[in-house]
């Protein structure tokens, strides 16, 4: 017992073998809290662009993105993949730009566009093409809002080991630019407009074929994101945002916009043919269903001792704001209301809590979301169902994968993946 | 929901009466009109139609020699499977599910425009739409 306290200690004295260990250090005062002193510490000179011209974070502060799915990024050839966000370490509902998740279409070099030469048009069925520079967008009237981004193939899995690895390829920004009702209605749409296609700069100029509706109700063309320009990444100087539709609808580098009479069947579309669990055709998927996650305690954790938590994590979906999270601390046999921070906005992460004494006792968290819409957030089991697939150690979800993700809290406080 | 309504009985109304204020000119007249030969040089979208495609044709036999001579066998394979990059012949061809393929775009793709389309805009690595 003595030498395992005197463990416990080591630990949280060297903060980084813990993942985000100041708030563990600050949980448990009962096992072995330092001694209060008013040493000051090293001093640094504001005399670097680090800490006037464009501030960086403390050097103490070392969460970072990861290459997801095992696939490495940049690659041999210098192709950028998918890069996931440290949910772990998430705090609010606004992932900061540098942290924000990214993927590419099929691998990409980032395009380096100077914003004085980029244009961007609109053309096909409508009465009036236009072309737009970055200052013209910038005369127009803007919208700010909040909006999630998640990539399709966001998905937990029996490998997975953090949340950044089951659900990082989800990031929540504050972007800003133009409706592109507001661009439509200045080009006119002309009868039988009903989708368009969307095209950026990259290699493959990522084209997506989009209902008209959807264009005419809350896409954003964005040149800010979280009160600056959009990151390059991210699609500088010009990217749509499709609220609540899978990532790669939200075209980055945006060049162009084709109003046309039908589906278009770009490559992009292609790969959004997907079997469909009652229809032998081919389904479309356009909308993230409702999803939940606990952020905090979350797989690769560690508990430092029983007692008290505020539980924390994201909820966002496709339909709309969330309305309700609920959280289970038994494995699912109970569920809990859960307090939201701060009101949830449409289609954008919503920040839930919910505060917790743990016993110190075996046990898994979970938590599932309704959105405005009543749409409840699926377990696993209930999506094999659906598939009328055996819920066994082989199952994974086909298609989006919006399923309840449980972690499992052992005896010492370890957490770790519930599907594992 | 009523106001919506009220607004589609109106519009109807409107309709019959033929008001032509009802077509909208530019409320803001930013930006700037393309030109013809403007459009016609950024517009790469192919639907499945076709109209946009080139004038054109070929055999398989000429598209065999093409696959050749552009160096698409380099990453593809010298019969389109077994490269580096994705493979676009299934390894089980027998298999009429095309579902049970898996992801290979000239298997799945339902219109040989979108074939052509991925070529133009995104092939080969490096050197794409050249």
């Amino acid at each position: 017992m003595g030498s395992k306290r005197f463990n416990r200690r080591e630990l949280l004295k060297s903060g980084a073998t813990l993942a985000g260990g100041f708030t563990l250090g600050a949980a448990a005062p009962a096992l072995g809290q330092e001694p209060m002193t008013h040493a000051s510490p090293p001093m640094i000179k504001g005399d670097n662009d680090g800490q006037i011209a464009y501030g960086d974070r403390s050097k103490h502060v070392k969460s970072v993105r990861i290459p997801h799915g095992g696939r490495p990024s940049p690659d041999n050839f210098g192709l950028t993949f998918h890069v996931a966000s440290p949910l772990q370490d998430s705090v609010g509902v606004i992932t900061p730009s540098s942290l924000h998740y990214f993927a590419t279409t099929r691998g990409s070099f980032l395009p380096d566009i100077d914003p004085r030469e980029h244009r961007f048009m609109i053309h096909g069925l409508v009465d009036r093409p236009l072309t737009f520079t970055m200052e013209d967008l910038k005369r127009l009237p803007s919208v700010t809002r909040l909006h999630f981004i998640e990539c399709a193939g966001n998905r937990s899995s029996r490998r997975a080991k953090t949340v950044q690895e089951t659900h990082g390829m989800t990031s929540c920004a504050e972007w800003t630019g133009v409706l592109l009702s507001t661009l439509l209605k200045e080009c006119g749409l002309k009868g039988g407009a009903s989708w368009f296609v969307a095209e950026g700069v990259e290699e493959v100029k990522g084209a997506s074929s989009m209902p008209i509706a959807k264009a005419m109700d809350d896409c954003i063309v964005a040149y800010g994101m979280n009160g600056e320009a959009v990151r390059p990444q991210n699609g500088f100087p010009l990217r749509l945002m499709v609220p609540g539709f899978e990532g790669i609808f939200h075209t980055k580098w945006l060049r162009r916009i084709k109003i046309v009479d039908r589906y278009y069947m770009n490559y992009n579309d292609y790969g959004h043919l997907h079997e469909d669990a009652k229809e032998k055709d081919a389904a479309l998927s356009y909308q993230i269903g409702p999803k939940s996650v606990i952020t905090f305690p979350s797989g690769g954790q560690q508990l430092p001792g029983k007692g008290f938590y505020e539980i924390s994590g994201l909820a966002w979906s496709g339909g709309g704001a969330i309305k309700l999270v609920e959280v289970s601390t038994d494995g699912g046999k109970k569920w809990n209301k859960a307090e939201f921070k701060g009101t949830p906005q449409r289609m954008a992460h919503a920040r839930f809590a919910y505060q917790w004494n743990w016993d110190g006792n075996e046990t898994e968290l979970q938590s599932r979301c309704t959105d405005e819409i009543g749409q409840v957030q699926p377990s696993r089991a209930q999506i094999a169902s659906y598939w009328n697939k055996p819920f066994d150690e082989t199952f994974s979800v086909p298609g989006l994968d919006n399923s309840i993700q449980p972690w499992r809290i052992a005896k010492d406080g370890s957490v770790a993946n519930g599907n594992a | 929901m009523g106001t919506r309504r009220v607004l589609l009985i109106a519009f109807a109304f409107a309709l019959l009466i033929g008001v032509s204020a009802l077509a909208q000119g530019p409320t803001y007249g930013v930006g700037r009109t393309p030109t013809a030969e403007e459009i016609r040089a950024l517009d790469i979208s192919i639907g499945p139609t076709g109209e946009e495609l080139p004038p054109g044709k070929g055999t398989a036999k000429e598209g065999a020699q093409v696959y050749r001579a552009k160096g698409c066998a380099g990453c593809h394979g010298a019969a389109g499977i077994g490269g580096t990059a994705p493979n676009l012949k299934s390894k089980d061809p027998k298999n009429p599910d095309v579902w049970a393929r898996g992801r290979i775009l000239p298997l799945r793709a339902p219109f040989a425009t979108t074939v052509w389309d991925y070529i133009n805009r995104g092939m080969p690595l490096n050197r794409e739409g050249r």
